[in-house]
């Protein structure tokens, strides 16, 4: 058995590799899980994540002392990007934790009772969600509610879910009849047996790559959230809202906007290299 | 005939959810802590005053009447007043609405061409350097956040190779075109002012650019992907084996099937194009319905950011309609098959 | 030029296909040739590397398969080298194929009637066929497979077929090219047995007036013994044994040939076919001796180590097995 496991694993890792560059989506996603968990200790100015003000080191270009220069308060940027990887990081997670059990069920639901009442419902709901751009409503729910980190993630989920409830819909739509459901009904297993023992298993390689690709795109939308002060407000740092200051002093102050610009785009390319490379494992196209 | 019975399908099914979105809209608006119509009529009213307006809207009636009463104004094109310009806000967006139009336009269409080339190139030149060189670049635009490319481009256009006239606006100010269609290239073309046309080109330009890059790229990446997959079809070797020059066979036989997935994700595409447009506006300083929506969004103007979520709500079902209609043309399959 | 007797053929061939980093080798140095206006059987189990001959006859491997050696002489002159132009009016007027499975060989999105004018433009192009002319034949053809309405066929898009609809519309489409030979993919897998038995027959109609050679590739051996003269057993990419058809069959030599017939249902004695034990072997890593040798019941410490070499056993039959060695 462990020899086999053993196999298993390196034709995975062979079918991940194939494409070339998801060793270096893994390599940038590791490194951002780690730089993100160690910041405190890795920021070589960590108080800096706060309301600091040093007037004597403001608006320095970057150096040895401040790899990517100070902002006007004199704050060091390295260390607050450092810092905002974490709530960055806690956003792609929890969306994702919340908005992928909801629509898988969903999803499930509506695909097993297919042609019934239960099938309009959900996927018409499904439906109305997706009927706008994710970007729009989410602005509009979390400029309604007040403007924080807590809630803007609460505006993603809620766009975020229909996406794996269509997923999930498809999927169970064209298992329904399958003749191992089939069986399980007739001998009298529970619908909770069906949707976990029976459909996720075989939706799970699907939901897995789009949860991998997903990383980034949440984080991406909750940066551009804070980019217009609708997330995490400052002192705090975040990606989004260091683009926004930064932006008020281009171009001199250039390092202010481009290192975080800089850093969304390698997280957001991180995910998609190694989603990628997940779906080359299961043979599941990304989105 | 099938094809007009799957549109007329396709219609209803955009008009339900269409409804399903107004309710949506109603209930966000009604989470918006405070009284209605203080927020509308500011601190300095009287009780008296707010009870009248609150009366005169509906304020007082159960929640599925006022849902009502809201519907059918909004339906005759009333969406009330913006907190913000004072204004109808139908009216705003009548004046806003053709800046965002031809952005959308600019940066939806003509890229399409663009995604199709690279993708065909890319797959005809497997593992080429045109191939390693657009799948890198896809790489890079693909996880390039639009308001990040918008940042970017003022900086580099901007400001380093101030390529761009001014930035912000639609026009600079030392023309003056004739209000035709609310297009400024196309009206001042019809003006006969090619000067102001190619003004008005190189203000739309980079937004238009900064909306239009990561889709496309991503848009590349599916046709070169479903070229790939299907260059080793059956069908594909099955006119090749029959001694058709390969140049027919990819122009009459892998091409058609191979772009119907980029089809179907250029309307999501468009369609996404509206929401991104909402930080693109603003940055580029561009006068149009996006940035309206998002001042509201900022200021709470429900009356406005409910009218913007719900016109935008309908070009993403008209854009999505159309994109599906050239599918069903282009796949014969797509005419039997439920639309949903 | 001379006139030659074999109108293909087909030698040394050895293929591979490369999947996930790991080469299996499909064909083993198979050597077959084809009579003009005679027919040729290739039979053997599914996976033994039937249809990659076919395609490699074609030079339209899928682009993960490599031709590591070998040629494949068409009037002398070899496929696999030959410049683009030439290979096209090879195609277009030497071979042509039947593929196997009807509902991936048609194109999905192009009406029936676009493809046969498109296919069959290129076969006629000296002709100078007008596009009513080529119609006409693309008619005649589905008339030919007995499908009933050609106009309403050729007014489809394949998803309105059935699945016998379409193998008949494909059969019909490379018959209404007229081309030299015809490689015959597992024709009629899909079809009921009377429409299978009329497609064999106008097939070998074709072949009996001596318009047509045929390689016909099929795992059933009894479309064999009705079609073919000639017929080659196939096992795990190499060929294991030839000759004409029905000295093969009455007087099978290899031991994978006996085992074959013995899987023949028999009208006469009682119960069911013995099968053969055991599965074709893995490609990336085959026997180093004979491939038949894991299953093979008289199986010896050579036949693991030492490719049998051909073994001409008069009339034309020949065998590639140390035990035919003794027995003469």
């Amino acid at each position: 058995m462990r020899a086999e496991q053993k196999e298993t694993m390196i034709k995975n890792w062979y079918k991940f590799s194939a494409g070339g560059v998801s060793v270096l989506g893994l390599a940038i996603v590791l490194l951002i899980i780690l730089l993100a968990v160690f910041a405190p200790v890795i920021a070589p100015y960590p108080e800096d994540a706060g309301a600091v003000v040093k007037f004597s080191e403001s608006s320095l270009a970057p150096s040895m002392q401040h790899l990517m220069g100070t902002d006007t308060m004199g704050r060091d940027v390295f260390s607050r990007l450092l810092i905002s990887l974490r709530s960055s990081l806690l956003m792609g997670i929890l969306v994702l934790a919340i908005a992928v059990p909801v629509g898988f069920v969903v999803g499930v639901l509506a695909g097993y009772f297919k042609d019934t009442w239960i099938e309009t419902v959900l996927m018409r709901i499904v439906d109305i969600f997706l009927s706008v751009p994710a970007l729009v409503l989410a602005l509009a729910i979390a400029a309604i509610l007040e403007p924080n980190l807590k809630n803007s993630m609460i505006a993603i989920t809620i766009m975020w879910w229909p996406w794996y409830a269509r997923l999930s819909f498809g999927v169970a739509s064209s298992l329904r009849t399958e003749n191992y459901i089939v069986y399980a009904e007739l001998t009298g297993a529970k619908l909770s047996h069906i949707v976990f023992k029976e459909f996720l298993p075989n939706t799970f390689d699907q939901i897995l790559t789009k949860m991998t690709l997903d990383m980034g795109y949440v984080i991406c939308m909750g940066a551009t959230l804070s980019f217009v002060g609708l997330g995490e407000q400052p002192p705090t740092p975040a990606l989004g809202n260091m683009i926004n200051d930064g932006v008020k002093f281009l171009p001199d102050m250039w390092w202010l906007a481009i290192f975080p610009a800089v850093t969304i785009i390698i997280i957001v390319l991180g995910f998609n290299l190694l989603g990628d490379g997940v779906g080359n494992i299961f043979n599941v196209e990304g989105k | 005939m099938s094809l007009l019975k799957s549109i007329l399908k396709r219609l209803l099914s955009s008009v339900v959810v269409l409804l399903g979105l107004t309710v949506i809209i109603f209930i966000l608006m009604r989470m918006v802590p405070g009284d209605p119509a203080r927020l509308a009529l500011g601190a300095n009213v009287t009780e008296e005053v707010l009870e009248n307006y609150r009366e005169v809207n509906h304020l007082n009636d159960p929640l599925p009447m006022q849902y009502i009463y809201w519907l059918t104004d909004a339906l005759r094109g009333d969406f009330g007043m913006s907190a913000v310009t004072k204004r109808a806000v139908i009216q705003d967006i009548m004046d806003f609405a053709p800046a965002t139009i031809e952005l959308v336009i600019w940066a939806g269409f003509p890229p399409i061409l663009a995604a199709l080339f690279l993708g065909v190139t890319s797959a005809q030149h497997k593992n080429k350097w045109q191939d390693y060189l657009s799948r890198f670049l896809g790489y890079i635009f693909v996880a390039t956040p639009t308001f990040v490319f918008a940042v970017l481009f003022v900086l580099i256009f901007g400001y380093w190779l101030p390529v761009m006239p001014t930035i912000g606006g639609r026009l600079s100010p030392s023309f003056t075109i004739p209000d035709i269609t609310g297009l400024y290239m196309v009206d001042a073309l019809l003006g006969g002012q090619p000067a102001a046309a190619w003004d008005a080109f190189l203000h739309l330009l980079f937004p238009a650019l900064a909306l239009a890059l990561g889709k496309t790229m991503q848009e590349a990446r599916i046709t070169r992907s479903s070229m790939l997959q299907n260059a080793d079809k059956d069908y594909i070797t099955m006119v090749t084996s029959q001694g058709v020059p390969q140049s027919v066979v990819n122009r009459r036989f892998l091409l058609k099937p191979s772009v119907i997935p980029t089809v179907t994700v250029i309307g999501m595409d468009i369609a996404a194009m509206f929401g991104n447009a909402f930080l693109v506006e603003r940055i580029f300083n561009w006068p149009g319905l996006s940035s309206y929506g998002m001042t509201a969004i900022l200021n709470k103007d429900t009356n406005a950011v409910c009218a913007v979520v719900l016109i935008i709500g309908l070009a993403f079902a008209l854009t999505s309609i159309a994109v599906d209609i050239v599918a069903m043309i282009l796949d014969p399959r797509m005419r039997q098959k439920r639309t949903r | 030029m001379e006139e030659r007797a074999n109108i293909l053929e087909v030698k040394d061939l050895s293929v591979s296909y490369t999947v996930a980093n790991v080469k299996t080798h499909v064909l083993e140095k198979v050597s077959f040739s084809v009579e003009k206006g005679k027919s040729v059987g290739i039979v053997g189990e599914s996976g033994c590397g039937k249809t990659t001959t076919m395609r490699t006859i074609l030079n339209v491997l899928p682009s993960n398969g490599t031709i590591e050696s070998g040629e494949i002489l068409y009037n002398g002159e070899n496929v696999l080298e030959m410049p683009k132009n030439k290979l096209q009016e090879y195609r277009q007027r030497g071979a042509g194929m039947i593929f196997q499975d009807p509902s991936s060989a048609l194109n999905p999105v192009i009406s029936i009637r676009n493809q046969f004018l498109e296919a069959l433009k290129y076969a006629h192009k000296d002709k100078k066929l007008t596009k009513a002319q080529l119609l006409e034949k693309a008619a005649d053809a589905l008339t030919a497979v007995s499908l009933a309405d050609p106009d309403r066929i050729l007014n489809s898009y394949p998803f309105q077929l059935s699945g016998g609809m379409r193998q008949r519309v494909c059969i019909a489409m490379t018959l209404a090219a007229e081309r030299n030979i015809l490689l015959a993919d597992e024709p009629g897998t899909a079809l009921d047995v009377t429409i299978q038995d009329q497609i064999l027959r106008l097939i070998k109609e074709l072949v009996d007036k001596g318009e047509l050679s045929v390689i016909m590739v099929t795992h059933s051996l009894g479309v064999i013994r009705q079609v073919t003269t000639k017929v080659n057993i196939m096992y795990a990419g190499t060929i294991v044994e030839g000759g004409d058809t029905g000295e093969v069959f009455e007087n099978p030599l290899h031991p994978y040939t006996q085992a074959l017939m013995d899987c023949l249902p028999k009208l006469t004695g009682n119960g069911i076919a013995k099968g053969i034990p055991g599965r074709i072997p893995d490609y990336s890593n085959p026997p180093k001796g004979c491939r038949f040798a894991p299953r093979c019941p008289y199986a010896t410490e050579r036949c693991a180590n030492e490719t049998p070499q051909r073994l001409e056993k008069g009339n034309g039959h020949w065998v590639a097995c140390f035990k035919a060695e003794e027995g003469k």
